[in-house]
């Protein structure tokens, strides 16, 4: 089982640009399945051929925001997924999409299959229900450690994944997420 | 908590209030608040236990034998274990037909 790590850092290779923060929710990292159709197309060579859904789960979840200091009510989310989307050629900035060996935490451990967005552009995900949720202020950051056994977990089913997303009524900087996951 | 299923520490330079799962506000002071989780058995989703707070005797599934979440209280035992397996066994064959 690989481990890896996948942030908003726009120097971990993304290539997109932190989104500023609003009134309603922004994903700011994602991962999960892939749709079986998925192809070509990603800055990272594009999804493995045959396409191998796998089973993921989330055991470490790290928020913060790297603007201004200021005293902002910011709430942060992290919520299942039932779309999400089959490649990375749909319009929208900032995926990443498997096959790329960057972001396992044990360079032995090969490549991610799933498909990972960070930073996007275009909220085009559809979530259904939230798995964690807590407000803070902007000045505060946040840190969730799974214990084993208790990760948040997404199927090896078509479009199933799990996104991080956060909203500010009044902050409208940028925000920091780390998301640490495992492949079954 | 005993055998908390995670576990969450907020840091902040001031002192200032929190909402845990979306419903309850609580205080902190400057520097590190530290809280245990509990995952639900029936749906995956995490919630805080405050120190000293009691868990087994409210929301507790008697078939998993483990902690579930409020909202999971009214409704009938499926574990979220199987709900993935079935929900995998699905995409299988529809993948094995042609249709995903």
């Amino acid at each position: 089982m690989a481990n890896f790590s996948i942030n908003n850092s726009t120097n971990a290779g993304f290539g997109g640009t932190s989104q500023a923060t609003t009134t309603t929710f922004v994903t700011i990292v994602s991962v999960g399945v892939s749709s079986s159709s998925a192809t070509s197309g990603s800055p990272s060579g594009g999804a493995p051929s045959p396409y191998n859904p796998r089973r993921g789960k989330v055991y470490d979840l790290l928020v913060g925001t790297n603007g201004t200091p200021a005293d902002q009510f910011m709430t942060w989310d992290c919520s299942r997924m039932s779309v999400m989307r089959s490649t990375v050629t749909t319009g929208f900035v900032g995926a990443i999409s498997s096959v790329s060996s960057a972001f396992a935490l044990d360079t032995a451990d090969g490549l991610i299959q799933a498909q990972a967005v960070a930073n996007t552009s275009a909220e085009i995900f559809t979530y259904t229900n939230s798995l964690w949720s807590v407000g803070v202020n902007q000045r505060a950051s946040y840190r969730w450690v799974a214990a084993p056994g208790s990760e948040f977990l997404y199927p090896a089913t078509s479009s199933a994944g799990i996104g991080a997303r956060v909203l500010s009524g009044g902050y409208t900087g940028t925000t920091t997420v780390t998301m640490l996951f495992q492949e079954q | 908590m005993r055998r908390p299923g995670g576990y969450a520490f907020i840091t902040s330079p001031v002192p200032t209030k929190i909402i845990l799962d979306g419903m309850r506000c609580e205080e902190m002071g400057e520097g590190v608040f530290e809280i245990d989780t509990f995952t639900c058995c029936h749906c995956n989703s995490a919630k805080h236990v405050l120190a000293g707070e009691k868990t087994n005797e409210e929301y507790f599934c008697r078939n998993c034998m483990a902690r579930i979440c409020p909202s999971c209280a009214d409704f009938p035992c499926i574990p979220f274990m199987k709900k993935v397996e079935q929900a995998e066994e699905r995409d299988y064959r529809l993948r094995s037909y042609g249709l995903s």
